[in-house]
């Protein structure tokens, strides 16, 4: 949302003006700042799946390895 | 060691470096590596707002363009650190996923293992003379009674509905649930 913003900014400040010195700061400031904004946030966004992910197979790992060990004592009781 | 046409060889795994040593459980990145990617995107947003104020402070034509030079290289580094940061994670999950795997298979065929002597006990079906139905030597229906294994004339008699194999060799649920045990 920010970086969208940011590039409506810095659309309606470069369209104002036909000065390429003037154009270059909004350029800057709204197009590079956007796009790294936009990659930042799909960053955040994958690595949110990742993380889930993450939990999820350690949980299953975890859970495999007490069923282990119960069923070695259980081996182990009889 | 063979289980449902899959050879332990099929699963193996080449050693690898260990991925799960000193890694968070709730996340698949280390705190170094926060800090790292942190000091990383800071550096570049920096760049950015250097190459914003810098560009904006002079209508020379020649020294925007290198302020603009500045700011594309701060785009650059959000997007290595963006690579890293998932690459990283990308790499880690996948590698604890082969784990389950393994892990998976090697508790199947301790399954599988111990559910063979089972499957070869279910393999010796008797019967007794009068009887429609073959079954297992320990089933309750001939508990008892004077039984005798099959033999070629015994083709036309069915599986027991208690203890019996399918007509596909498959085990019944009895069958599966002792082999559990």
């Amino acid at each position: 949302m920010v970086a969208a913003i940011a590039m409506l900014n810095g659309y309606l400040g470069i369209s104002d003006t036909p000065h390429v010195a003037d154009q270059l700061p909004y350029f800057i400031s709204a197009g590079a700042f956007g796009v790294a904004l936009c990659a930042v946030a799909g960053m955040l966004w994958v690595s949110a799946d990742l993380r889930d992910e993450w939990r999820e197979i350690r949980s299953l790992r975890a859970e495999l390895a007490a069923s282990e060990a119960a069923a070695i004592a259980r081996a182990g009781g009889q | 060691m063979t289980t449902a046409g899959l050879t332990s060889r099929q699963v193996h795994v080449p050693a690898r470096r260990s991925v799960s040593v000193d890694l968070p459980v709730d996340s698949p990145w280390r705190a170094v590596e926060h800090r790292v990617v942190a000091a990383v995107l800071a550096v570049a947003f920096g760049l950015i707002g250097l190459a914003w104020f810098g560009a904006g402070g002079t209508v020379d034509w020649t020294e925007q363009l290198r302020w603009t030079a500045v700011a594309i290289g701060g785009v650059t580094l959000v997007g290595f650190a963006g690579a890293l940061w998932l690459g990283l994670g990308l790499r880690r999950v996948r590698l604890e996923k082969r784990a389950l795997c393994v892990s998976l298979v090697a508790r199947r065929d301790r399954l599988a293992a111990y559910a063979a002597p089972v499957t070869d006990r279910a393999a010796t079906r008797v019967t007794r003379v009068g009887m429609s139905h073959h079954h297992a030597p320990d089933c309750l229906l001939v508990a008892g009674k004077d039984v005798r294994e099959l033999t070629a004339d015994d083709l036309d008699l069915v599986p027991c509905g208690v203890c019996g194999v399918s007509e596909r060799g498959e085990l019944s649920i009895n069958s599966i649930a002792r082999a559990e045990r």
